[in-house]
């Protein structure tokens, strides 16, 4: 094909396309303008650095955008749109809490954003996938292993550990690794032909997690790994056993352990603790529903005086202070890219990706549901963030990872490859 | 109205602004991600010749065995529940055997490592043998079969057209008046190489020397840059392209031609341009 004919084919597509990436990028920008500007009249210290922060947040955006459509040839940035504005929430709404975490926050978000560039670039082939697997396993093994040896109870879970004056969480880390062991090309899947070595590497994190008493995201890596199994063999029965041998595991441990049932005793009687182990979920409801659908304003709310606000509670905050419509926005959004994930996996060009896409994407509706039906206490809660909003590091870091996962299994992310498909064609 | 009321105004406008642009962002992104086409279907697929069935490979990567969760299922008794999988990689079709107990064979070679396929390529699984029918090139063979069949239609179409004055036809008579020099096609190279049309054997005559060519009915002359020239009743016509009319003389390179536009062709043998 001349080049010549590849520039009026670049132009055809840029006219068919529905999708007007720079004026959802100006929209995006605006939120961030509107909500950042509200935070910067509201706060009272740090008001610098948060200006600092903010500005930084929206160079980074730009810059990437500008040199992934004009470097890389990327035309198909939805999930990129998607994540910085649910960065973008994350960011106000932590540096409107607490100022001085702000730049933590917007260090996170380039990291992760490093993440998600790198593992896109090591996406590119399956053969590079399928040679790490082995070396991100042991990784991934040796990570939860030191959690155990080093972590120090916080909020009466093992899972962080101190690493030169930063908290770190492997079990975020660990994440990203469990997707990528468990990716595989078919003619792989089909030679091992069964689950058993998969099956002990996960039952080792789950079980790691489980020691660590973060159940949370035990339950995150159960759920997924369900997910992966049966996308891996595709076998149902195997994988109900799996889930019948799981739900017997976990009655016999809370018959054995009952301090673990205890932890959960508020599950669906939080007005009778509410001024106990059911208080954040109690004072979630109440002030949730104060908010109404455009919420009280940024910095009105009452929630972000209840501890974990800016973590585990954050949707609560999202729902009192922006409003129901975009703490709806938020959690479809999730919803959406799953449904994307789904659509991508039945035209992937390998497993790999069909897995990759599909596992992260309930990896992530997983842990959305966790955390805003634990603290609206339809699910029992267990600590979880939420992904690109809540405050953290690993787990921002995690949450880029995922999407970049995703974002994988469109052969448009791979502008090269594409075109020698249609050359070959 | 002081500088607070405004700002509070200000801040109530901005959130409601803040949620409508939310609802717009993540509705263009959930109708461009959702409404996604993924270009064209994988069109290849396993031929069998005895019973002319077509198993389709529907996937970038399919798994081909005696198991139901199977893409391509063969219910014979040699093949593996899990017997080998046929992918479309970046250079092609490659098949790679699963640890089958009876083997996959590529034109009766024994697969061990990933094998390249190409279209036509006999592809056995165990004793169960397939013709691989690449998508591709299978569109590329139908399209070159199209255009042989329209080809073939027109030649048909032309020659019964001709058919009645098949007899007469536009020549070229030396000066003799012993030799004619058959037009049989409506752009005819003359010369003395052996590329052309019309072979002039005259040491004058270059090797591509004048094209005769019919236009709407008409016939025309041009000279193709030969250091001889050519003539059109003792004129040469330089670059430009001449009419023909019935009992023209040509002139190419000093040899002259006389133009009879129906020459009676009473023995095809005779004539040159055959």
């Amino acid at each position: 094909m001349s080049r010549l004919a590849n520039k009026e084919e670049q132009k055809t597509r840029k006219k068919s396309e529905p999708f007007h990436w720079l004026y959802m990028l100006l929209l995006v920008t605006a939120i961030q303008i509107i909500s950042g500007g509200t935070v910067l009249t509201q706060i009272q210290e740090a008001q610098l650095e948060v200006l600092a922060v903010f500005g930084s947040f929206l160079v980074v955006e730009w810059l990437y955008f500008v040199l992934a459509r004009n470097l890389a040839g990327q035309r198909s940035t939805e999930l990129e749109i998607i994540a910085f504005l649910l960065s973008g929430f994350g960011l106000v709404t932590v540096a409107s809490v607490y100022p001085n975490y702000a730049l933590k926050q917007f260090i996170a978000i380039l990291i992760g954003l490093g993440a998600f560039v790198i593992l896109l670039a090591l996406m590119r082939n399956t053969e590079v996938v399928n040679a790490l697997h082995i070396p991100v396993a042991v990784g991934c093994v040796g990570l939860l292993a030191l959690n155990l040896m080093l972590a120090k109870v916080h909020n009466g879970a093992l899972n962080w550990i101190n690493v030169g004056g930063i908290s770190i969480q492997p079990s975020e880390i660990v994440k990203i690794g469990f997707i990528f062991v468990g990716a595989a090309t078919l003619e792989k899947l089909q030679s091992a032909r069964s689950l058993t070595s998969y099956l002990v590497f996960s039952l080792g994190c789950v079980g790691a997690l489980f020691l660590m008493r973060d159940f949370g995201t035990a339950l995150i890596f159960f759920c997924t790994f369900m997910v992966m199994a049966f996308m891996r063999s595709g076998d149902i029965k195997t994988i109900g056993l799996i889930g019948a041998g799981a739900v017997l595991g976990a009655g016999l441990i809370v018959y054995f352990k009952p301090y673990v049932a205890k932890r959960f005793k508020a599950y669906r009687h939080v007005w009778e603790y509410m001024n106990d182990s059911g208080f954040q979920q109690t004072r979630v409801l109440i002030y949730s529903a104060s908010g109404g659908l455009f919420g009280l304003g940024i910095g009105n709310g009452r929630l972000r005086k209840v501890y974990a606000s800016t973590t585990d509670l954050i949707f609560g905050v999202i729902c009192e202070e922006w409003g129901m419509i975009v703490a709806f926005c938020v959690v479809l959004s999730f919803a959406f890219v799953a449904v994307y994930a789904l659509r991508l996996a039945r035209h992937a060009r390998s497993t790999v990706y069909a897995i990759a896409a599909v596992a992260s994407a309930a990896l992530l509706l997983v842990q959305l549901s966790l955390n805003v039906f634990g603290v609206t206490d339809l699910l029992p809660l267990t600590g979880v963030t939420l992904p690109f909003i809540s405050r953290g590091g690993t787990s921002m870091i995690c949450s880029w990872a995922l999407f970049a996962f995703i974002k994988s299994a469109d052969i448009k992310t791979y502008p090269k490859l594409e075109i020698q498909m249609e050359e070959k064609s | 109205m002081d500088f607070n009321e405004i700002f509070d105004i200000l801040v109530i406008i901005s959130r409601y602004l803040v949620a409508g642009l939310a609802v717009l962002v993540l509705g263009s992104c959930v109708f461009s991600l959702v409404g996604r086409q993924f270009g064209k279907r994988i069109g290849s697929y396993l031929y069998d010749p005895g019973s002319k069935t077509r198993l389709p490979l529907t996937r970038w990567e399919n798994s081909v065995g005696r198991s139901k969760t199977c893409d391509v299922v063969l219910s014979m008794p040699d093949v593996s529940r899990f017997h080998a999988v046929i992918s479309k990689r970046r250079n092609g079709w490659v098949v790679a055997d699963t640890h089958s107990s009876a083997g996959v064979f590529v034109n009766g070679s024994a697969v061990v490592q990933p094998t390249p396929i190409a279209h036509g390529d006999t592809v056995s699984f165990g004793s169960v043998g397939f013709v691989f029918v690449d998508a591709d090139e299978d569109e590329k063979e139908q399209e070159a079969r199209e255009k042989r069949r329209a080809f073939s239609r027109k030649a048909a179409a032309r020659a019964a057209a001709m058919k009645p004055e098949a007899e007469f036809y536009p020549a070229l008579i030396d000066e003799a008046g012993d030799k004619a020099y058959i037009i049989t096609c409506d752009s005819c190279l003359f010369g003395r190489g052996p590329d052309c049309d019309v072979r002039l054997r005259y040491p004058t005559v270059s090797s591509s020397h004048a094209r005769v060519t019919a236009q709407g009915g008409a016939w025309f002359v041009e000279d193709l840059g030969t250091t001889g020239g050519t003539t059109v009743n003792a004129k040469p016509i330089g670059q430009s392209k001449r009419r023909l009319h019935d009992g023209d003389v040509i002139g190419m390179g000093g040899v002259i031609f006389l133009f009879n536009e129906h020459y009676k062709v009473k023995n095809r043998t005779d004539a040159e341009g055959w």
